[in-house]
C-alpha cells in the first residue's frame, strides 16, 4: 500500500516539475499561453503567440525539458541497473568506461571540426565511443563466457584513465573556441538541445528503459550472486551481459546528448531504496520518474539561477547531489540500514 | 521419448567426476551413487571438498565426468528445468540488499516463473507455506539485512523448500544455528526424504550427521574415502585418516542411532603402555581418559557381559590372560615404553610401575604421575 502512495506523488512531482519547466525561463508566459503554443504546434494550428515565442516555447524549451526527462530517466534506471550487476549500491554507470568514451567521442567529434558541420555528429560520435569502450571493456574481461566482476571494474577504471588522457591530450592542442564547446558539453548541459536530439535519442532511451523494467526481475536474483543465480535456473553470464549491453546503449544515448551529468545514476537509487526497498520491480520505474523529476529540477535551477544566464546543469546536479549522498551515507554509518 | 537412462532410481548419480582449478586438482574420480529417498550425509575436513563437491552437482562448477540428477544430464535440460530438479543452499549468499524475507523465498519460485513480473497463486501458496514451516512468516516483510544468521539461515531454507525439487543440497546448513533450528532443519531433511526426495548435507556436526542421515560419503583430499551406513563410513581407520583422531562409534544404550566420541588431538600419553587390572566402576573412565590420550592399553579378563567389557571392545582394548600380559609388558620394557598397572593387588614386575587406582592415594600417585609426563 505504501508503495501506491509513493508512486503516486512522484508522478504529482513529476507533473508539477514538467509545467514549471515550461513555464519558468528566461522568458516567462503564463500556463495558458504555454499551454496554447504547444497544443497548436502539436496539432498544427495557428497560435495566437509571436513568432519569437513560438520558437522558444516550442522549438528550445519544450525539446528541453522532454530530454531532461528522458536523460534523467536514463541515467537514474541504467544506474539502478549496474549497482545491481555490480551487487553493489555504489556503483555507477562511470565503471564501465562509458563516459570516458563518450568524451573521447565528443572531442574527437569538436576538434575534427565535424560538430560545425551537422548539430549531430558530436552526438553520434560521442554514442560510438561510448558503445566501442564499454563493448571493449567487456570483450577484454570475458573468459570462456563468463565475466568476474572485479575484472570488470578494474578494466574499466583502466580503460577510462587511458581515454581521459586521450582527452587531454587533444584538448591540450584544441582553439580555445573548439576547447570551450567541448567543456560545455562535458560540464554536462542540456541548453543547446533541439528537436533533432530528442529525435534520435527517444526511441532507443524508452525502448531500452522498458527493456530493463520489464526484466527487472531477473536483475532482483543477479543480485544474489552468481552461484544463487546458478541455483535458482538463471543464467547469470548472459544475463548480466544482456543488461550491460542494453545499460550501456541508454547511458551512452543520454550522455551523448547531455555530456557529463553526475550523481544522478548514484543518488535517486540510493533515495528509492531506502524508501521502498531493493526489489527492483518497484525500483526501476520509481528511478524513472524520480530521476525525471530531479534532473528536472536541477535543470530548472541551471536556467534561473544566475538569469539570463545558465549554469550547466551537471554541476547543479554535482552541487545537490555530492552533498546529499555524504548525507545519506552519514546517516546509513548511524543507522546501520542500507 | 528419452530413452531411460542408467542409474534414473538414483537421485545423484556421479561417474569418475573429477574438478580442478587453475591447474590444481581439487576433486579426483568420485564415484557415488544417493537413492532416492534418503537423507546423505557428506562429511570431510574443512578443504576436503565438500562444498565444492555439492557445487560440481548442481553445475556451479564445470566438472569433468558423469553427473546425472534423477536420470538426466544438466546438459540435456534447460536452467530452469534443471532448477527444478535440483536445488541448493549455499553457505554463503550475498545478501546485502535489502529485500524482504518473503522476496527472498520468491526467488526459490523462479524456475517456475514463465512470464510477467509478479507472482502466481500456486507460487504464493509454495512461498506462505514454505514461510510457515520454517518458522520464517512474522519476518516476511522485514528486510533480510535486519535480522540475526540463524534467521537468515531459515529464511534461505525457506526458499530452498518453496523451489520445491526433487534434489536438495545443503551446504553446512547448520552453521550459526540455534540447536532447537539445527534439530529443526535437520528432522526437515529426513522428513523430506521420507516424501522421496534425495537430500544431501555437507555436514560439520558429525554426531547430528548420525542422528538423522542414512548414507554417509567421507572425504578426504579430494577423494571419497568411504561411503555407506554409518558402521562403513565411520570406521576408525578411515575416521583417522580423514580427521587425524582416533574415534570410536559406539551405540549408547539410550538412542538407536550410533554415536561418535574422538580422541584428544595432544597424544601426550603416546609412549605409555597401560595394563588395567581392576574391576571397580572407574576402570572404564580410566580407559576412557588413556585411550582419549593415545595410551596403549590392555586389560585382564573382564566378565563377558559386563559394560566395561563392552568398553573395552569399543576402545580397542585387548583383555590379556595372566602370562599374555606378563610376556606383553616385558617386552614393551625392553622397547623402552613406560609401562604401568593399574590394578587392585601387590605384584610387582621389575621396570614396570603399579598404582591401586581403587584406593583414594593410588589414584592420587597415578594422577601425579601422569602429571610428570
Amino acid at each position: 500500500m505504501k508503495k501506491k502512495y509513493v508512486f503516486m506523488a512522484l508522478a504529482a512531482v513529476l507533473a508539477v516539475l514538467f509545467l514549471l519547466a515550461l513555464v519558468i525561463g528566461s522568458v516567462s508566459m503564463p500556463l495558458y499561453e504555454t499551454a496554447e503554443i504547444i497544443l497548436s504546434q502539436l496539432f498544427g494550428r495557428a497560435s495566437q503567440a509571436s513568432e519569437a515565442h513560438i520558437n522558444i516555447i516550442y522549438n528550445i524549451r519544450f525539446p528541453r525539458v522532454v530530454l531532461t526527462m528522458l536523460t534523467g530517466m536514463a541515467l537514474s534506471v541504467s544506474g539502478a541497473v549496474i549497482q545491481g550487476v555490480y551487487q553493489n549500491p555504489m556503483a555507477d554507470t562511470g565503471v564501465l568506461g562509458i563516459s570516458g568514451g563518450a568524451s573521447l567521442g565528443a572531442i574527437l567529434a569538436v576538434a575534427t571540426v565535424l560538430s560545425g558541420i551537422s548539430f549531430l555528429a558530436l552526438p553520434l560520435m560521442a554514442v560510438a565511443g561510448a558503445l566501442i569502450t564499454a563493448f571493449g571493456v567487456f570483450l577484454f574481461s570475458s573468459r570462456r563466457g563468463r565475466v568476474p566482476i572485479l575484472t570488470l571494474v578494474l578494466a574499466g577504471m583502466a580503460v577510462s584513465a587511458f581515454l581521459r588522457a586521450m582527452v587531454s591530450l587533444i584538448l591540450s592542442y584544441m582553439e580555445e573556441g573548439q576547447m570551450r564547446e567541448y567543456l560545455y558539453w562535458s560540464m554536462g548541459s542540456l541548453s543547446s538541445t533541439r528537436w533533432e536530439h530528442v529525435r534520435l535519442v527517444w526511441i532507443p532511451i524508452l525502448l531500452g528503459v522498458f527493456y530493463l523494467l520489464w526484466h527487472s526481475r531477473e536483475l532482483n536474483i543477479l543480485m544474489m550472486g552468481e552461484e544463487e543465480a546458478l541455483a535458482v535456473g538463471l543464467n547469470p553470464y548472459q544475463s548480466r551481459k544482456r543488461f550491460l549491453f542494453v545499460t550501456s546503449l541508454v547511458t551512452a544515448m543520454a550522455v551523448c546528448v547531455s555530456g557529463g551529468i553526475q550523481f544522478v545514476g548514484l543518488v535517486v537509487p540510493h533515495i528509492i531504496r531506502l524508501i521502498l526497498g531493493a526489489d527492483n520491480r518497484c525500483l526501476l520505474p520509481a528511478c524513472a520518474l524520480c530521476g525525471a523529476a530531479f534532473l528536472l529540477f536541477c535543470d530548472l535551477l541551471a536556467r534561473t539561477l544566475i538569469a539570463p544566464a545558465e549554469i550547466a546543469v551537471g554541476i547543479i546536479s554535482a552541487v545537490i547531489g555530492a552533498p546529499y549522498f555524504l548525507y545519506l551515507i552519514q546517516r546509513d554509518r548511524k543507522g546501520q540500514m542500507r | 521419448m528419452k530413452k531411460a537412462d542408467t542409474g534414473s532410481e538414483n537421485g545423484i548419480f556421479l561417474r569418475q567426476v573429477a574438478y580442478g582449478v587453475n591447474g590444481r586438482e581439487i576433486l579426483h574420480d568420485i564415484s557415488m551413487e544417493v537413492p532416492k529417498g534418503v537423507f546423505a550425509g557428506v562429511l570431510g575436513a574443512n578443504g576436503a571438498g565438500k562444498t565444492t563437491l555439492l557445487k560440481c552437482i548442481i553445475g556451479i562448477n564445470r566438472c569433468g565426468g558423469e553427473i546425472r540428477i534423477c536420470g538426466r544430464k544438466r546438459e540435456n535440460c534447460t536452467e530452469k528445468e534443471f532448477a527444478r530438479l535440483i536445488s541448493m543452499m549455499n553457505q554463503n549468499t550475498n545478501l546485502n540488499f535489502s529485500f524482504t524475507c518473503r522476496q527472498v523465498v520468491e526467488f526459490g519460485r523462479f524456475p517456475y516463473w514463465d512470464r510477467g513480473l509478479w507472482y502466481h497463486q500456486d507460487d504464493q501458496a509454495a512461498i506462505e507455506a514454505a514461510m510457515k514451516e520454517t518458522g520464517t512468516l512474522e519476518l516476511a516483510d522485514v528486510p533480510v539485512t535486519r535480522i540475526s544468521g540463524g534467521e537468515r539461515q531459515r529464511v534461505l531454507f525457506a526458499k530452498i523448500l518453496a523451489q520445491d525439487t526433487r534434489v536438495i543440497l545443503l551446504d553446512e546448513p547448520t552453521a550459526n544455528m540455534d540447536l532447537y533450528y539445527q534439530r529443526q532443519l535437520f528432522a526437515f531433511g529426513k522428513k523430506l526424504a521420507a516424501q522421496g526426495k534425495t537430500v544431501l548435507a555437507a555436514v560439520h556436526d558429525l554426531n547430528l550427521a548420525l542422528q538423522y542421515c542414512e548414507q554417509f560419503y567421507l572425504l578426504k583430499e579430494g577423494k571419497l574415502l568411504a561411503q555407506g551406513e554409518a558402521k562403513e563410513a565411520f570406521r576408525s581407520e578411515v575416521m583417522k585418516q580423514a580427521y587425524h583422531l582416533d574415534t570410536v562409534l559406539y551405540r549408547n544404550p539410550f538412542f538407536p542411532q550410533p554415536e561418535l566420541t574422538a580422541a584428544e588431538c595432544s597424544q601426550e600419553l603416546r609412549d605409555l603402555r597401560v595394563h588395567l587390572m581392576c574391576r571397580s566402576g572407574n576402570v572404564r573412565e580410566w580407559m576412557y581418559r588413556l585411550w582419549s590420550k593415545g595410551a596403549d592399553l590392555s586389560a585382564g579378563m573382564l566378565p563377558p557381559d559386563s559394560l566395561d567389557a563392552e568398553a573395552a571392545r569399543i576402545f580397542g582394548v585387548l583383555m590379556l590372560s595372566q602370562a599374555q600380559a606378563d610376556a606383553q609388558l616385558r617386552h614393551a620394557c625392553q622397547e623402552g615404553k613406560k609401562v604401568v598397572i593399574l590394578s587392585e593387588g601387590d605384584e610387582k614386575l621389575p621396570g614396570v610401575l603399579r598404582f591401586t587406582i581403587t584406593e583414594a592415594e593410588g589414584a592420587a600417585g597415578f594422577e601425579a604421575f601422569l602429571e610428570s609426563l
